[in-house]
């Protein structure tokens, strides 16, 4: 969007440790990769957490990820279901073959809820949940919470959907995907 | 404990705890017994509103004259429970200005000082409101914490003699060839009776269950009033609709967070123990919020509650049945010597309905006393004893001496019994300004048990993080305070539920997003204290 252009083989959305761990697994397989994360600071692991006692940062650095920090991906550019490039709340157009969506659930803004339903907060791709917001939670405070196993729609391949349409080359990871497994913590 | 009161008044929200001080002021002996902790019931589940009478000025005159009057009054003797931020009265172009005019000439009739500003000038000094407003009127509705002012009465109710028996739940009535003499109680240590010369029921809903067991039939209208509170003041005014009184009308500005209310529903008497706001109030709250101040649809809802009015139901829907003090002499209405029943009424007609029930304890018990609540200044009130460099611990810096002067505030002249030397003077609750020493004064002096009892005497987790940041200190100082570290833990757990109770009818948005992070932080019940 006029903006300063760069070209990557994948940009990963979402400095978390999904987004972390995707931008590290495609950088040791030689891959280009573009890390951008909303925060100024990237959340580092609990010491001792696999193997890594001071978190994944400083390997994002040795790999050779870019990490563009305090930035956004606020829209994309689609060629069909095929996603060409973002832009940024920074002005960056990042262009990839592949993206991946770590964005997160409601804390870190990857979904936003109105009294009206929940939705992906870039893409607006397609969320599983209930209409009903009495759905949403359970009275017990300590049961677990429906809310929290909200995602977005995925194939088999964990690729997002919009409008009913499956993406070919967007992927969604972290909390994003909801479901029983990532519920809870 | 006395053998026999004079007068034994069961219900210890502010009616009650307004009747006991009365009843002492006049030297009678005098009992207050409440089934949980004061204001557990709707004093402690409303707008937080000290009505100018404004409201009622068109529709209710008695009633708005009766405000005005106890208006003025408590701004004297309960200065450090009331925050004067007057109130307008807002007309939107859907209005017109038709019943601004009416609205008018009756607040003057009725004594309340309404004046009619330019909407343009008010639109500069409160930015929050509805810009499109076509008129406004300001009138001297104010901001009251209900909390304070039932504790403040209690403690003057105490200091004049009278007793107070809490979380003591009343069981029946002794009777005497037909009069009623006394209560039987039920508490932790079993049952016991406690012989009055004159009952008075001041349980607000509840009276009606309680005076069924004295064979007396009170035909009473649960009215359920719902309401919001946001995350901060949106404006430091009270802000009502000018128009006919209806559903979300009124926001309040409480301490560091606004109150938006009310809705009026009947409910089934079964569920007035346990009061959940729906989806539905919710909506409707937030349809008319935004009338007033636009932002609301934006601002972050930190809770959802209820209260219920009890109305003396004759007929009609709950905002048309009588909202006007109902007096009961059960002597001569229903033949039930010993008996009487305060009811109805509102927050800020709280004395006054205590003095109309003393007048007729006394005349009961041939007392001839007069009624001298509207003059003398509440405790903690008393401005001439309000000593504030003495409770100060001067070599603190500015930043710690916050509680302190939250305290001075909140507690006035009782803040004197604070140690805030030492570790006293440590925050406990950020947003309230909640100290270490207001927490040790207030199981010492309302005998607190829990978080929640400890909310109600202090505000602490009442403010915007509503106990995220500090719950969790608060629960270990409360157990370290009371001498039960193992409770900690305990503490902690209910405090979340209750509070989880007040946010799932408000579940999206930022309220969503605190709830993702109050789980990750606190979502273990097996939680290591």
């Amino acid at each position: 969007m006029g903006g300063k252009t760069m070209r990557f083989d994948t940009v990963v959305i979402g400095g978390g440790r999904a987004g972390q761990e995707a931008a590290l697994t495609r950088a040791r397989l030689g891959k280009k990769v573009c890390l951008v994360s909303a925060g100024l600071t990237l959340h580092v692991l609990e010491p001792g957490a696999e193997g890594h006692p001071y978190g994944l940062l400083k390997n994002l650095a040795d790999e050779g990820v870019t990490v563009l920090r305090g930035d956004v991906v606020t829209g994309g550019n689609w060629d069909g279901m095929l996603l060409r490039e973002v832009f940024t709340a920074n002005g960056v157009d990042l262009q990839a073959d592949e993206f991946v969506l770590a964005t997160g659930r409601f804390f870190s803004r990857g979904l936003v809820a109105d009294m009206n339903g929940i939705r992906e907060s870039i893409f607006g791709a397609d969320v599983d949940c209930p209409e009903d917001r009495s759905l949403w939670f359970d009275s017990d405070f300590f049961a677990p919470q429906p809310f929290e196993s909200f995602g977005v729609k995925t194939d088999g391949n964990k690729r997002i959907s919009i409008g009913g349409n499956f993406a070919l080359n967007v992927y969604a990871a972290g909390k994003i995907l909801g479901g029983k497994y990532n519920a809870g913590k | 404990m006395i053998k026999e009161y004079d007068v034994i008044i069961v219900g210890g929200g502010i009616t009650g705890a307004c009747t006991a001080r009365d009843c002492a002021l006049r030297g009678l002996k005098t009992l207050l017994i409440e089934r949980e902790d004061l204001c557990d019931g709707a004093s402690g589940r409303n707008h937080g509103l000290l009505h100018s009478g404004a409201r009622y000025a068109v529709n209710d005159p008695e009633g708005a004259r009766e405000c005005i009057r106890e208006n003025l009054i408590l701004k004297k003797i309960a200065s450090n429970c009331v925050e004067a931020t007057g109130g307008l009265f807002i007309s939107l172009p859907e209005d017109g200005l038709d019943w601004q005019a009416k609205f008018v000439t009756k607040c003057r009739e009725a004594g309340i000082d309404a004046r009619i500003l330019d909407p343009e000038k008010v639109k500069r000094e409160v930015p929050a409101v509805n810009q499109s407003i076509i008129g406004a009127v300001s009138v001297p509705d104010a901001s009251v914490d209900p909390f304070r002012l039932t504790d403040a009465n209690a403690l003057d109710a105490v200091r004049h003699g009278a007793d107070i028996l809490k979380f003591c739940s009343v069981e029946d009535f002794v009777r005497e060839s037909g009069r009623v003499v006394g209560v039987r109680v039920r508490n932790a240590g079993g049952t016991q009776e406690i012989r009055g010369r004159e009952v008075v029921l001041a349980a607000g809903i509840w009276a009606a269950r309680l005076a069924e067991k004295a064979g007396v039939h009170i035909s009473m209208l649960p009215s359920k009033g719902s309401l919001l509170v946001f995350g901060h003041r949106v404006a430091d005014i009270v802000i009502n609709r000018c128009r006919k009184p209806s559903n979300a009308d009124i926001i309040v500005p409480d301490d560091a967070v606004s109150v938006l209310g009310t809705t009026s529903d009947k409910v089934p008497f079964e569920d007035c123990d346990d009061m959940r706001v729906t989806a539905a109030e919710v909506e409707v709250l937030l349809k008319e919020g935004v009338q007033l101040v636009p932002s609301l649809a934006h601002t972050r809802i930190i809770r959802a509650y209820a209260g219920v009015r009890p109305l003396v139901s004759e007929g009609g829907d709950g905002r048309s049945a009588s909202r006007g003090i109902v007096l009961l002499d059960h002597e001569t209405r229903d033949g039930v010597p010993g008996l009487i029943t305060i009811t109805g009424g509102k927050l800020t007609t709280a004395r006054l309905m205590a003095e109309m029930t003393a007048d007729l304890v006394c005349s009961k018990l041939g007392v001839n006393a007069k009624c001298r609540t509207a003059q003398l200044p509440l405790t903690g009130s008393e401005t001439a004893e309000r000593k504030v460099s003495k409770v100060i611990d001067h070599k603190l810096g500015n930043k710690a001496q916050e509680g302190t002067l939250a305290a001075v505030g909140r507690h006035g002249s009782e803040s004197l019994k604070m140690d805030f030397k030492g570790p006293g003077a440590e925050l406990v609750c950020e947003c309230e300004q909640v100290t270490r020493a207001e927490i040790a004064y207030s199981i010492k002096e309302f005998g607190v048990r829990n978080l929640q009892d400890l909310r109600r005497h202090t505000r602490i987790g009442m403010g915007t993080c509503q106990g995220s940041h500090c719950v969790r200190r608060a629960a270990e100082i409360l157990a370290e305070e009371l001498g039960c570290p193992d409770r900690a833990g305990e503490f902690l757990n209910d405090y979340l539920q209750e509070r989880w109770k007040g946010m799932t009818p408000v579940l999206w948005g930022e309220t969503l997003r605190e709830a993702e992070f109050m789980r990750n932080r606190y979502g273990r019940k097996d939680y290591e204290i």
